[in-house]
C-alpha cells in the first residue's frame, strides 16, 4: 500500500509543478523527459523478451509525420490525428514485426536498425509529402490554439504528462499480468516457453506492436510541440539512446525505463555549461553505469535495500540464508 | 485405443537419414520406452512427434487428428507435452513461478486480458496458484516453492521439469531422458513418479531413457531404435533377450569389425 502511496504522490507532485516551476526552459526539459520515458519505457516492454527494437525511432516518425501531414496539409484537429497516430505505426508493425521476429539476437537489432534507416531514408528522399531533408515545419499546435501557444509551455506540460502516464500506466499493468509473465518466460526460455503452450512468435508480435503505437504517440506529441519535424531527429542514435536509457536504469521493472530517460535527459542539460565536452560527459555515464551498476540504477538500489534489510536481521535469521540478491 | 499413431516418419539432414521409416503406435495408458545407441534418432523422433523439426516424410496422428507439422504450442493444447534432455526450465524464477508459467494454457493471458484485468480474470488466473502449488507437491518438492529454479540440484531440477511439463494437463507425456545423470535413489524416486502420472494421473508416458534397469522395470513396452530405424518393440523381458537389440548395444561377438 505504501508503493500506492508514493504513486499517488508523485503524480500529484508532477502535476503541482508547473506551480513552482515556471520558467520556460526547465518545463522544456521535463516536457523532454516525458517524450523519452514514453520511448523508453514501450521499448523496454518488448525488451523484456530479450528483444531490443533499434526501429523506434523509425516509428515514432511514422508518427510524427502522421501528425504533420494531417494537421498542416489536411487542417484535421490535432485531437484526431493523434489517435491516428499511433494507430498507423501499429499497422505498420504487424508485417514489420512478422519478418523481424522471424529472426533473433543481434540479427533482429539488425534488420530493425534497417528498418529505422528505411523510414528515415524514404521521409527523406521525397520533398512532397515528406518535406525532404528539410522536414515539415510549422505544424499547427494542439486545440484550442489560444491555450496551446508557443510562449505558454504548461498546457503542454499537462498533455505530455497525461499521455506519459497513460503510457506508462498501460505497460505496467501489462507487465505485470500474466501476459506479462509471459514475455518474461520468452526470456527466459524460448523453447520451453512453446512447450508449455505460449504462442512464442504473435506473443513477440504484440510486444512489438504496443511498442509502435506508443513510439507513435510520442511522436505525434513531439510534432505537435516543437512544430517541426526532420529526418535528423529520428535517428538511429535516438534509437540507441533509448536503448541506453534502459541499460542504464536497469531491465527489472518498468521503473528502470522511467529512471533511466529522467536521469539521462537531465545529466546532459547539467552537462549543457560544458559546451563540446557534453557528448564526452553522455558517453561516459553508460560506461560507468555498465562497470558500477551492471543491473542498472533499479537494480542496484534494490541490492542495496536488500542489504540493508540482511543488516537488521537477526543473526538467527541470517543463518536461514535468507538473500534476494542473487 | 491408440493416442499416438506414427506412421512410415522419416527425417533427412542432408546425406543423414536421423528418423528413417519409422512405424509405431502407442496405446492410451501405456508407459512406452523408446532405447537405443547414442545418435540413434530418439530425440530426433521426439522433435519431429512435438513440432521442433518437420518430417521429410510420413505423419503422425494424436487421437486419430493428422498433427504432422504443427506448432509445439498448438500440440499443448490438444494434450501432447514433452519435457528436454538438457534441463531446460526457466532458470531465472522460482520453482512455484515456473509451474504457475506452466499453466498457461489454462490462464486468461491474453493482451487485454491483462491490460483490463477484470475481476473475473484475475480471479480465475488466482485459482491457478492453487493448482500449481499441487502440482508442486504431487512432484515432491513441496516446500521448494520460492527457491530459484536456476539453484536448485540436478534431481530437483529433474522433478520440476516433470512438474512443469504435468502442469498444462497433458494426455501424452514426452519425457526426454528424465534419469540422466540421476544418483540411484533419485532414479527410483523418479521412476516412480512417472508411474504415478500413468496411475493417478491417467497420463499416457512415453520415455527416452539410457538408464536400463530404470526402464525394464517401468515401462509396459519398449520400442528400440537404432541408425534411424525400429529394430525391435515388445515387452521389457522379450526385449531384453532380442538378439538383435543385444548385437545393437553389444556388437557382435564373433566379428571384430563390427562395431
Amino acid at each position: 500500500m505504501t508503493k500506492a502511496l508514493g504513486l499517488v504522490l508523485l503524480i500529484a507532485a508532477l502535476l503541482l509543478l508547473p506551480l513552482v516551476v515556471q520558467d520556460a526552459y526547465y518545463l522544456h526539459v521535463l516536457i523532454l523527459i516525458g517524450i523519452n520515458v514514453m520511448v523508453a519505457v514501450s521499448m523496454w516492454l518488448l525488451g523484456v523478451t530479450g528483444l531490443i527494437s533499434f526501429g523506434q525511432a523509425g516509428f515514432m516518425f511514422i508518427g510524427a509525420m502522421t501528425t504533420a501531414l494531417l494537421t498542416k496539409s489536411m487542417h484535421w484537429p490535432f485531437w484526431i490525428a493523434l489517435p491516428l497516430s499511433a494507430v498507423i505505426p501499429a499497422l505498420i508493425a504487424a508485417p514489420v514485426g512478422r519478418l523481424s521476429l522471424r529472426v533473433k539476437g543481434v540479427y533482429f537489432f539488425l534488420v530493425t536498425l534497417a528498418f529505422g534507416q528505411v523510414v528515415n531514408g524514404i521521409f527523406a528522399y521525397f520533398q512532397e509529402p515528406f518535406g525532404g531533408w528539410y522536414g515539415i515545419r510549422d505544424i499547427p499546435p494542439p486545440q484550442p490554439a489560444t491555450l496551446f501557444t508557443t510562449l505558454n509551455k504548461v498546457p503542454f506540460y499537462y498533455l505530455c504528462l497525461l499521455l506519459t502516464l497513460i503510457t506508462c500506466g498501460v505497460v505496467y499493468r501489462v507487465s505485470r499480468s500474466w501476459f506479462g509473465n509471459v514475455l518474461w518466460s520468452i526470456r527466459e526460455s524460448e523453447l520451453l516457453a512453446s512447450s508449455v503452450g505460449i504462442d512464442v512468435p504473435t506473443t513477440k508480435l504484440i510486444a512489438f506492436i504496443v511498442a509502435a503505437l506508443f513510439a507513435g504517440v510520442a511522436g505525434s506529441f513531439y510534432a505537435a510541440y516543437f512544430a517541426y519535424i526532420s529526418p535528423l531527429v529520428f535517428t538511429f542514435e535516438y534509437s540507441v539512446n533509448m536503448l541506453i536509457f534502459i541499460v542504464v536504469g536497469g531491465f527489472a521493472s518498468i521503473a528502470g525505463p522511467i529512471v533511466g530517460a529522467v536521469a539521462l535527459t537531465l545529466v546532459p542539460e547539467m552537462f549543457r555549461v560544458t559546451g563540446k565536452y557534453q557528448l564526452l560527459a553522455f558517453g561516459l555515464i553508460p560506461l560507468l553505469s555498465m562497470r558500477l551498476m551492471p543491473q542498472g540504477i533499479i537494480g542496484s538500489y534494490a541490492a542495496f535495500r536488500a542489504r540493508r534489510a540482511h543488516r537488521a536481521l537477526p543473526r538467527s535469521a541470517l543463518s536461514l540464508g535468507i538473500d534476494s540478491e542473487a | 485405443m491408440a493416442l499416438l499413431e506414427v506412421a512410415h516418419l522419416t527425417r533427412r539432414f542432408g546425406g543423414l537419414i536421423a528418423v528413417n521409416n519409422v512405424t509405431l503406435t502407442v496405446e492410451a495408458g501405456e508407459i512406452r520406452g523408446l532405447i537405443g545407441p547414442n545418435g540413434a534418432g530418439k530425440t530426433t523422433l521426439f522433435n519431429l512427434l512435438t513440432g521442433v523439426l518437420r518430417p521429410t516424410a510420413g505423419c503422425v496422428r494424436f487421437e486419430s487428428a493428422d498433427i504432422t507439422g504443427e506448432a509445439t504450442h498448438r500440440l499443448v493444447r490438444r494434450g501432447l507435452v514433452r519435457t528436454y534432455q538438457l534441463s531446460q526450465l526457466f532458470a531465472g524464477f522460482t520453482v512455484f513461478r515456473n509451474v504457475l508459467s506452466a499453466l498457461h494454457v489454462h490462464a486468461r493471458s491474453g493482451f487485454w486480458a491483462g491490460l483490463l484485468e477484470l475481476p473475473a480474470v484475475r480471479r480465475h488466473n488466482d485459482a491457478l496458484h492453487e493448482r500449481a502449488l499441487e502440482i508442486i507437491r504431487f512432484v515432491g518438492l513441496g516446500g521448494r516453492e520460492e527457491e530459484i529454479a536456476g539453484s536448485l540440484s540436478h534431481g530437483h531440477k529433474r522433478l520440476l521439469q516433470v512438474a512443469v511439463g504435468l502442469a498444462p494437463s497433458p494426455r501424452l507425456l514426452l519425457l526426454d531422458e528424465p534419469v540422466a545423470g540421476l544418483l540411484h535413489e533419485d532414479v527410483d524416486r523418479m521412476m516412480a513418479l512417472v508411474q504415478s502420472l500413468r496411475d493417478t494421473q491417467g497420463i499416457t508416458v512415453v520415455l527416452v531413457e539410457h538408464n536400463m534397469q530404470a526402464v525394464m522395470r517401468v515401462c509396459d513396452r519398449i520400442t528400440v531404435l537404432q541408425f534411424g530405424s525400429v529394430i525391435a518393440e515388445g515387452a521389457p523381458a522379450a526385449i531384453a533377450a532380442d538378439p538383435k537389440v543385444i548385437e545393437a548395444y553389444l556388437g557382435v561377438f564373433e566379428d571384430d569389425d563390427a562395431a
